[in-house]
C-alpha cells in the first residue's frame, strides 16, 4: 500500500510499505477514505517530538471503511463505515472506564520512555512517535486499528468525508478545550490561534454559552474564518498590544477564560518570541510558550486558562506569580475523542454545526510532501489540508 | 473490621520480606481494575506466568507444591530451568514459592492482593529475589534477570495489567513501516 513516511525533519514521502496484518484479536483494518494533516503533525514534521524513527507511518486524523476484524471484535463488523479517534482507548483500565480515554493505561505498547519523561504514560495515538506507541498511522491507503471495540465510531452513508472526519480529532478538541473553560451565561472567552482546533473552539465556545469570544492570530485568511465563519471579533497581534485591547475589550476585567489553541511553537512578536525561538533552536529549551504566557496575564481574576495547544517539554519563564496571584485554574491535556464523538456525531447529522468549512486543500494522498510544506508555511491560505485515495 | 484487614496486610508484608534476604532483591506494583480473586487465580496458575513475564518461556505443573520453569534468552537459543516450590497460598491474599533446595540457581518471590474499596481496583505488590548462580550459568542468567531486574518486573506487571484489564497485549511488531519491501494483505484486495 501507499504511505506517508516521515524521514527526517522537515522532510516526508509518499513509500510503498507493506499492507497491515490483523495482529491481535481485537484489532480491524480500515480501507481510508479521507485523511488529514492535523497541526500537531506540524511539530513532527519540524523535529520538536522526540522519538520519530525513519519511515514512520505519519496520521492520525482518518475514516473510512472496515475491511477485516480480528476474531474478538464485536462492535464492528467488514463494511462498516468509521471515523477513528486519534488516541487510542482499551476501555477497561481506570481512566477508560472514567472515559478518560487519552489517558488510557493500557495503549502504549512501549510506555517505558513516556513513564520517565512525564512520570506516566498516557494512551498510545497513531502516527505520533515511538514515545506514544509507535503505532502506524492513518496517511495510508490502509491502518490498523488496535482496540476496535472501542474507538472506531460508525457513521451514517450519504453524509459526505469532509463533514466527518473532523471527529476523529480537532473538532472534539476545539470542543473539550470549550468545555473546559466551564463556560457560564455572559463569559467572554478568549482564543489564541486561529488554526483549526482554534476555530472549533470558537464555535464550541458559543454552543456553550459564552456571550463573546474574542480570536487572535496574526494570519489575515485565518482571521477572516474566525470572524466570518464563527462570529469571533478578532485581533491581529502583529497590529495590535493584544494585552491592550482585551483589557479594554473586556472593561478592565480581562476574558472569564482564556484558551491556548497555539501550543508549544507559538511565534510572537516581541523580543521574548525571538528568545524563545533561538533557545529552543540552542535547546536550551523545548518549547516556546509566547501564548500561554500572554493568556495567563490577560485573563480575568478566577478565570481559566484552557490548553488544547499541545505541549512537549520544558517551558521558561513561565509568569507563574500571575497565575497564583489571580488564582487562575489550569485545564489541558490530549482530548478524550471518544467521550465527545456520539453527541458531536449527533450536532453534525443534524445540521447544528458543519465542520467542512475549514477544508481549504482537497488533495490526494500522493500530494503529501508538497501539502506538508504548504501547511507548515501557511502559504496559499492553506488553514486545513485533507488528503484522499484515488 | 479495617484495622483488622490493615494489621493482616502487615503481617503479610512483613512475611513477604522475611523470605527475600539475599541476592539481587526487587519490588514493584500495580493497580489493577480486576478484583483480588481473579488475579489471585490466575497467578495461582503458575503455567500463565509465561504470559507477561519476559524470558521465561514455560512453567510445567509438577504437583500441586512443585513446578519446572524454563527461561530462554538470545532468541531461545539460551535456557536456564529450576524447580519452583509453592511456599503459601492464602486464597485471594498472598502466594509465595521458591526455587527447591537443590537447584543450581536460587529464587524466591511472593504476590500480595490488595483490593481497595470504590471500584479503585486491587494493588499487586511483587517482591522477588534471585541469588546469581556461579559457573557457566551466570552468563545466561545475567540476560535472563540480571541486567536490569528492576525494569522488567516493571514490563512484566503492565502486561499483567493489560492481560486482566483488557485480554490482551498490545504490539507494534510485524505492523507497517517505511523501508521494508510491499506486501500484500489478501483480505484487503
Amino acid at each position: 500500500m501507499k504511505a506517508v513516511c516521515w524521514q527526517g525533519a522537515k522532510q516526508v514521502e509518499v513509500e510503498r510499505v507493506p499492507d497491515p496484518q490483523i495482529l491481535n484479536a481485537t484489532d480491524a483494518i480500515i480501507k481510508i477514505s479521507s485523511t488529514a494533516i492535523c497541526g500537531s503533525d506540524l511539530h513532527l514534521y519540524d523535529g520538536f517530538i522526540p522519538e520519530m524513527q525513519k519511515g514512520d507511518i505519519l496520521g492520525h486524523e482518518f475514516m473510512g471503511e472496515v475491511m477485516e476484524v480480528g476474531p474478538d471484535v464485536k462492535n464492528l463488523k467488514i463494511g462498516d463505515r468509521v471515523v477513528v479517534p486519534f488516541a487510542i482507548g482499551c476501555g477497561h483500565c481506570f481512566f477508560c472506564e472514567r472515559k478518560e480515554y487519552s489517558f488510557c493505561d493500557n495503549s502504549n505498547p512501549d510506555s517505558t520512555m513516556a513513564d520517565q519523561v512525564y512520570g506516566h504514560s498516557g494512551a498510545g495515538m497513531f502516527g505520533y512517535s515511538h514515545l506514544f506507541g509507535g503505532f502506524a498511522g492513518g496517511q495510508a491507503e490502509y491502518a490498523r486499528v488496535p482496540f476496535a471495540n472501542v474507538g472506531p465510531l460508525v457513521v451514517p452513508p450519504g453524509v459526505e468525508d469532509e463533514k466527518l472526519l473532523f471527529l476523529s480529532d480537532i473538532f472534539p478538541t476545539g470542543y473539550m478545550a470549550a468545555l473546559n473553560c466551564n463556560i457560564q451565561f455572559g463569559d467572554t472567552i478568549a482564543v489564541w490561534g486561529c488554526g483549526p482546533v482554534g476555530l472549533f473552539a470558537i464555535q464550541s465556545a458559543y454552543l456553550l454559552g459564552a456571550e463573546r469570544v474574542i480570536a487572535i492570530d496574526r494570519i489575515p485568511e485565518r482571521l477572516a474564518m474566525a470572524e466570518r465563519v464563527c462570529k469571533a471579533e478578532v485581533l491581529n497581534y502583529e497590529e495590535c498590544d493584544v494585552l491592550d485591547e482585551l483589557r479594554i475589550k473586556t472593561g478592565g476585567r480581562g476574558p472569564d477564560s482564556c484558551i491556548d489553541a497555539v501550543g508549544m511553537e507559538a511565534h510572537g512578536t516581541n523580543f521574548y518570541s525571538r528568545y524563545e525561538k533561538t533557545k529552543a533552536a540552542i535547546h536550551l529549551a523545548t518549547d516556546r510558550p509566547v501564548a500561554l504566557r500572554e493568556a495567563i496575564q490577560a485573563c480575568r481574576k478566577g478565570g481559566t486558562i484552557s490548553i488544547p495547544g499541545v505541549y512537549g517539554g520544558f517551558l521558561d519563564k513561565m509568569p507563574m506569580g500571575a497565575a497564583f496571584a489571580k488564582g487562575l485554574t489550569f485545564k489541558m491535556g490530549q482530548t478524550h475523542v471518544q467521550k465527545y464523538m456520539p453527541a458531536l456525531l449527533d450536532m453534525i447529522l443534524s445540521g447544528g454545526i458543519d465542520p467542512s468549512f475549514l477544508i481549504t486543500h482537497n488533495l490526494d494522498l500522493n500530494d503529501a510532501p508538497e501539502a506538508y510544506k504548504l501547511f507548515q508555511e501557511k502559504k496559499d491560505s492553506c488553514i486545513k489540508v485533507i488528503m484522499k485515495n484515488h | 473490621m479495617a484495622q483488622d484487614a490493615a494489621r493482616n496486610l502487615s503481617v503479610l508484608e512483613q512475611r513477604q520480606r522475611h523470605r527475600l534476604h539475599e541476592g539481587v532483591k526487587v519490588i514493584d506494583s500495580v493497580t489493577i481494575q480486576a478484583s483480588a480473586k481473579r488475579i489471585f487465580e490466575f497467578w495461582s496458575r503458575f503455567e500463565n506466568l509465561p504470559l507477561f513475564i519476559g524470558h521465561l518461556d514455560s512453567v510445567t505443573p509438577l504437583s500441586n507444591q512443585r513446578s519446572l520453569w524454563i527461561w530462554k534468552a538470545l532468541n531461545g537459543h539460551k535456557q536456564i530451568e529450576w524447580e519452583s516450590v509453592l511456599i503459601e497460598s492464602e486464597p485471594y491474599h498472598l502466594i509465595s514459592w521458591k526455587t527447591s533446595p537443590d537447584s543450581e540457581v536460587h529464587h524466591a518471590g511472593s504476590v500480595i492482593f490488595r483490593e481497595l474499596p470504590y471500584g479503585r481496583g486491587t494493588v499487586v505488590t511483587v517482591r522477588m529475589l534471585y541469588d546469581p548462580p556461579l559457573g557457566g550459568l551466570a552468563d545466561i542468567f545475567e540476560r535472563i534477570v540480571g541486567e536490569s531486574p528492576q525494569y522488567n518486573l516493571m514490563n512484566d506487571l503492565k502486561k499483567l495489567r493489560q492481560l486482566m484489564e483488557v485480554g490482551e497485549i498490545p504490539r507494534v511488531d510485524g505492523q507497517p513501516t517505511g523501508g521494508q519491501p510491499e506486501e500484500i494483505n489478501p483480505a484487503l484486495h
